[in-house]
């Protein structure tokens, strides 16, 4: 389960509070079935990777590896298979003799995982951590993170800010802001239908248009923009006439001709090159600058700052909000 | 609200401050100082006499009794060192771990003994112990153990302050008790503040004298031994010198020697982490255990360590009201020289401090900024060493050198004092400049600032802090530095307040009151001077 | 808007090299993005360029004039470093105002510049706050009145926008690039985000321990990259090892291992050992193959998807014992294929780039970690 969230949102308190290096003021906390409120951090059977690392300066790989069996007392012989298999495992047999100075971002990071996952615990904290290291990095170990602690059968709950990393390998997602949980879902739930409007900005990209409810035709709500009609298979049970229109740029349809009466007009007025994709900003005829995203391909790539185009936004992939108390901007600023 | 000289004067600094002439001619002038008045006078002054230390051999019981006190130097001060470690680590993790309100009245006693003379010390003791324990090796030990104290603890408390818990924390999410997590991960990691404390308690045991001359009695080690030497009126002065640079040298030679030894190798040394036992390292992270440990630490250090520096407010209040107060206020005799020490003692401790910054703070930037490349860090391991040589040794050096030179005696006085106080305002300041990123530093000179703007606009204003406990440093041990001041002063016109005093307290014919008087008037003066600088700091912070 | 060129210029510090041999050219009013691994020299290169440290070999002009010799408090360029360096101790308006006071301008002036470059940047109603008050996105944005305050047209970034969250990143970077635009400057922003590099840049320079290893439109280093590093390090790439085993007047069959064989457009000589590239999202899964005399299917398992939001990725295990990445639009490819499931992978020939096999082995070319 990956725990997402702009900075300040409360994520990593919420870990420490789950692993005991932080007491909560008020509520309880159950690992398992068991109530560990007034458990210190070394009982509760938790493995914990910090963000900073934390590799033990004074050992090497090996005995910081080995440090959760034998800071329990556990006898050398029964664990040294595992510790060596472990650290085969992550591709670290060539540097068991190296001390953290001599490691590399990647290596490190591989070692405190190591680490935390010897200690036997079934439960994995991680307070982001890939995240010292180069974005290159960080997105080929994801998904071998994924893949060890899916291997070991473990549990495990995963901080970050990265939504792409969270998206690429949790079960589950948790948004989190202010100290609060916005929304719980799956990669895709929370994708393609955020129930709130700050996850639909936060997770991936998103448009975002203010408008109202005018009415209803043929299973389809009709939303005025800025005297623009579009219309959304979503149903808008809310109360009140002002809603938020959301729709991802790539779900959006351009075209330069053949438009059906209720496309929109626009301008090209920016585009950039996102490797497999191309982003457009356009500036449509009721003054709005909707984003656009389109695989790359021969067509998309001839489209040009300044071309007239004609954008179709899919029914089906509309979204409705009420329009929040606070204002739109409030409601889904990261900052 | 600055006048217009004094802005154009400024200004024309920041100009020529670009200038690689300029700069050069500084940092040299920094580093020529210190060769020149610090590292080659009590070298030199030993080398010239070094013929002299024949004589000693014709004085078997004399050398027999020298050889006697320089091995009793070193013996008791590694065994302080050694207790005051056991002892004041438990109070420094105290006091940073701890989350009641108390620490911060512990945090306050500690500095006692710190803020005050060791002269008053001495004699705070001596008033303290008597009749349990009379001057001799204990109470010496006893004495030796109260002022290190609190060197330790500061220190540890700045490394544990410094310390990232996270280690620790990390250790226990694996599943280590918070005993195994300690002594398996954090003192090791701390294991560089120790061995300094370790240091800094030893070479404070081998240099104080003033204090320990009053408590010692019959015993000697080595600066009592030098002290008694320079008082006894039978013995030529031929003879004299001889065995004065024959034990300085001994004692100067095997403290470095010592010093550079221990910071090579104890780094080196590791305690190998045996096995762990978990259930019994469990209950002593109890906290039960830490009560007790708690309760025994701090009864150690009241009675051992505050009780006695503080003993002196009932005799000094005494003598405040039975009319010696009166008398040391109006001038009479021997008040007369009592109040023309204080001046001379003032005098010189300002002036050294003033030296020390003009030409620490060029040094302090070529240690924290690598500017002489790899000599730097040889650069940075000498300017250590007037700490670490006993000052009554250098003292002893310092005298036979510059008597050559045919300097003045208040010359000469000054010079010594400044050597020995030269560290304390260098590491400090190296310490905090280091700490600041060198990219604000690099940012700075892109925005188009010149070295010497640079300095005063972002270099001093962040290193505040350290330049005036730094200063603050050298004043107090300057004011409290009595071995070299003996060893210096050849009539009694230019004794600093600590010679004198030390040798009221062993002259019969002062009374009680005018000891407890004396030693009052310059605890209480020097407070003063304290509680100033330590005002004026907090308000700049 | 000046011009910044480098020649022949190296860079040691002891026994290590920073920068080899370099030469650079940027152009005025440029937006060069510098990418590279933690290691590369990038940094070295912006401290060159400012002055903080000295070249050990060859020259740097800044507007067609040696600078080798010029203190960097002359140069007056605008360098950010990776954390900003902010002055602690001074408020906003001071961090912002020193460089003009530092250049010479009065009192007065410096602080009206400074409160017009704080408005620019949204940052004046927070003029009399410290720097340790402000969120990550304003420091940022203060380092960069900061920079700018002095009336600098060089601007250099050392990973201006590394300090922040991920969303953060995605918002800032447009904000970067249309200041620059918006304000005339010759701009270097190094980063080791190639996905950053590829939205801002007009021209990203590959560097990989002090060399370029290529430089050019984002769009030519993504679809033509020089060389097995640049292609794995600017987007996601599927690499496959083989032999050539026939070649003719219009391309190569190359052997892969366990028998595939793939053709390609280029012409390569018969048994070199090669290296084909291809790039994620033109690594088409299909279904059936529709028909079976069709070139370059290559058959194999699913072995895990992954919702990448816009995209999504699928593993593929093929028959030969090769692992491939497949990354197609969502809107293309949701919910049509299961794990398990067994596909066919197809790439067109005009989709395969060829490089020579890398001396010391592919897997240490590869290398990121």
């Amino acid at each position: 389960m990956c725990i997402i969230g702009p900075s300040g949102c409360g994520k990593t308190t919420l870990i420490k509070c789950i692993a005991g290096i932080i007491k909560p003021d008020e509520g309880d906390i159950y690992i398992g079935d068991k109530l560990v409120n007034d458990l210190p951090i070394e009982d509760r059977g938790i493995g914990y990777v910090f963000q900073e690392i934390a590799l033990f300066p004074h050992m090497n790989v090996y005995d910081n590896v080995y440090y959760g069996p034998f800071a329990k007392g556990w006898k050398k012989s029964s664990v040294e298979n595992l510790v060596k298999e472990m650290l085969n495992m992550m591709g670290l047999r060539e540097r068991i003799k190296d001390y953290p100075d001599a490691l590399s971002g990647g290596a490190k990071q591989k070692t405190a995982v190591a680490r935390a996952l010897i200690s036997g615990s079934q439960l994995l904290l991680l307070d982001e951590p890939l995240g010292s290291l180069d974005a290159k990095v960080r997105k080929v170990l994801r998904y071998e993170l994924r893949r060890l602690v899916k291997d070991l059968g473990l549990t495990a709950i995963h901080v970050t800010h990265d939504q792409e990393e969270a998206m690429s390998i949790a079960d589950r997602i948790v948004v989190m802001r202010a100290g609060e949980i916005v929304e719980v879902g799956t990669p895709l739930d929370l994708y393609m239908h955020p129930k709130k409007l700050f996850t639909a900005n936060f997770v991936g990209e998103a448009n975002f248009f203010v408008g109202e409810l005018i009415g209803e035709e043929e299973n389809s709500v009709k939303i005025d923009v800025n005297g623009k009609t579009i219309y959304s298979t979503c149903k808008a049970n809310f109360e009140g006439k002002k809603v938020v229109a959301v729709i991802r740029p790539e779900f959006i349809v351009i075209k330069r001709k053949d438009a059906p009466k209720e496309a929109i007009r626009g301008v090209i007025e920016r585009k950039s090159f996102l490797g497999a994709s191309v982003r457009l900003e356009v500036r449509t005829e009721n003054d709005c600058m909707i984003a656009v995203k389109k695989p790359l391909s021969s067509e998309s790539l001839k489209l040009e700052v300044g071309d007239q185009v004609n954008l179709i936004l899919p029914r089906e992939s509309l979204l409705i909000y009420p329009y929040p108390e606070e204002g739109l901007e409030k409601a889904i600023s990261i900052e | 609200m600055k006048s217009n000289s004094v802005l154009w004067l400024i200004r024309k600094i920041d100009n020529i401050s670009s200038l690689n002439s300029i700069k050069c001619l500084v940092y040299a002038s920094s580093i020529i100082f210190f060769i020149a008045l610090i590292l080659l006078p009590p070298i030199t002054g030993i080398l010239i006499y070094a013929e002299q230390i024949n004589v000693v051999l014709y004085e078997p019981d004399l050398l027999a009794r020298a050889n006697r006190a320089i091995v009793q130097s070193f013996v008791t001060a590694s065994i302080v060192a050694i207790l005051d470690l056991i002892a004041a680590l438990p109070l420094a993790w105290l006091i940073v771990r701890s989350k009641t309100r108390i620490v911060h009245f512990l945090d306050a006693l500690v500095d006692i003994p710190f803020l005050m003379p060791t002269a008053a010390l001495g004699y705070s003791s001596l008033l303290f112990w008597d009749p349990l324990i009379s001057p001799g090796f204990t109470l010496v030990l006893l004495l030796h153990f109260a002022f290190s104290y609190p060197v330790i603890v500061r220190v540890m408390v700045g490394e544990l302050l410094n310390y990232k818990e996270v280690y620790e924390v990390a250790a226990r999410t694996l599943g280590a008790q918070p005993l195994t997590a300690v002594r398996t991960v954090t003192l090791p990691l701390l294991k560089p503040g120790i061995i300094a404390s370790f240091l800094l308690a030893f070479a404070r045991s081998l240099s104080e004298t003033g204090a320990t001359v009053m408590v010692a009695g019959s015993w000697e080690n080595g600066p009592v031994f030098l002290f008694n030497v320079m008082d006894m009126v039978n013995l030529p002065d031929y003879m004299k010198s001889g065995i004065l640079v024959y034990v300085s040298s001994i004692l100067i030679i095997t403290s470095t020697a010592i010093f550079f030894l221990i910071t090579l190798l104890a780094p080196k040394f590791k305690l190998p982490i045996r096995r762990v036992l978990p259930n019994i390292e469990k209950k002593l992270s109890s906290t039960e255990t830490v009560r007790i440990r708690n309760a025994l630490t701090l009864i150690l250090f009241l009675l051992i360590v505050i009780a006695p520096s503080i003993f002196t407010v009932w005799p000094m209040a005494y003598a405040f009201l039975d009319g010696t107060l009166i008398e040391a206020l109006s001038g009479m005799d021997p008040w007369g020289s009592f109040w023309r020490s204080m001046l001379i003692s003032y005098a010189i401790s300002s002036l050294s401090t003033l030296i020390n910054i003009v030409f620490g703070l060029p040094a302090a930037i070529i240690i924290a900024r690598h500017k002489l490349g790899e000599a730097s860090s040889i650069f940075r391991a000498l300017v250590n060493i007037p700490i670490i040589v006993p000052s009554i040794a250098l003292g002893v050096s310092l005298r036979l050198f510059w008597e050559k030179v045919l300097l003045h005696e208040f010359w000469i006085l000054l010079f010594s004092h400044t050597t020995i106080t030269y560290t304390y305002f260098v590491a400090s300041m190296a310490a905090a400049i280091e700490s600041i990123p060198i990219e604000i530093e690099d940012v700075a000179s892109t925005l188009g600032a010149k070295p010497f703007p640079i300095f005063r606009r972002i270099t001093l204003p962040l290193t505040k802090y350290s330049f005036f406990s730094g200063a603050v440093l050298v004043f107090t041990r300057a004011l409290g530095e009595t071995g070299a001041a003996k060893a210096v002063a050849k009539s009694k016109e230019f004794w600093t307040l600590p010679v004198l005093l030390v040798s009221w307290i062993r002259d019969k014919s002062r009374t009680e009151s005018q000891k407890a008087l004396g030693i009052g008037l310059y605890i209480i003066s020097s407070f003063m001077i304290l509680l100033a600088l330590r005002f004026i700091t907090r308000r700049k912070r | 808007m000046p011009s910044i060129r480098l020649v022949n210029v190296t860079k040691r510090y002891g026994k290590i090299t920073a920068i080899k041999n370099l030469n650079l050219t940027i152009n005025d009013g440029e937006y060069v993005c510098v990418l590279g691994p933690t290691g590369s020299g990038k940094t070295t290169l912006l401290k060159l360029i400012a002055g903080i440290i000295k070249p050990d070999a060859g020259e740097i002009y800044i507007d067609n004039k040696l600078v080798n010799n010029v203190p960097s408090h002359e140069r007056n360029v605008a360098y950010v470093p990776q954390h900003y360096a902010l002055f602690p101790h001074l408020k906003v308006i001071d961090n912002v105002a020193f460089g003009p006071l530092s250049r010479g301008f009065d009192e007065k002036e410096a602080y009206k510049i400074s409160m017009q470059i704080l408005e620019m940047m949204r940052l004046a109603w927070r003029a009399n706050s410290f720097p340790n008050e402000l969120s990550g996105g304003m420091q940022q944005r203060l380092a960069l009145a900061r920079g700018l305050a002095s009336g600098a047209k060089i601007l250099l970034l050392d990973e201006p926008l590394g300090a922040l969250d991920a969303r953060l990143r995605v918002e800032l970077r447009y904000k970067l690039r249309e200041l620059a635009r918006e304000n005339r400057l010759t701009t270097i922003h190094v980063t080791h985000d190639q996905e950053e590099a590829m939205i801002v840049a007009d021209r990203i320079i590959v560097l990989r321990d002090g060399e370029i290893q290529q430089e050019g439109p984002p769009l030519h280093i993504y679809n033509k990259p020089k060389s097995i590093f640049v292609a794995h390090f600017v987007g996601g790439a599927n690499f496959f090892e083989g032999f050539v085993a026939e070649s003719d007047e219009y391309g190569s069959w190359v052997q892969l291992r366990n028998g595939l064989i793939l053709r390609v457009n280029d012409i390569k000589p018969v048994g070199e050992r090669v290296v084909i590239m291809v790039r994620e999202e033109r690594t088409e899964i299909i279904k059936g193959a529709k028909r079976r005399e069709e070139i370059n299917l290559l058959p194999g398992r699913i072995e895990g998807i992954s919702f990448l939001g816009d995209f999504i990725s699928h593993l593929v295990m093929l028959d030969n014992g090769d692992i491939v990445n497949s990354k197609m639009p969502t809107i293309m490819s949701m919910g049509k294929f299961k794990v398990g499931e067994r596909v066919y992978v197809r790439l067109r020939p005009e989709n395969l780039l060829v490089y020579s096999y890398p001396p010391q082995g592919l897997y240490k070319e590869l290398e990121v970690i």
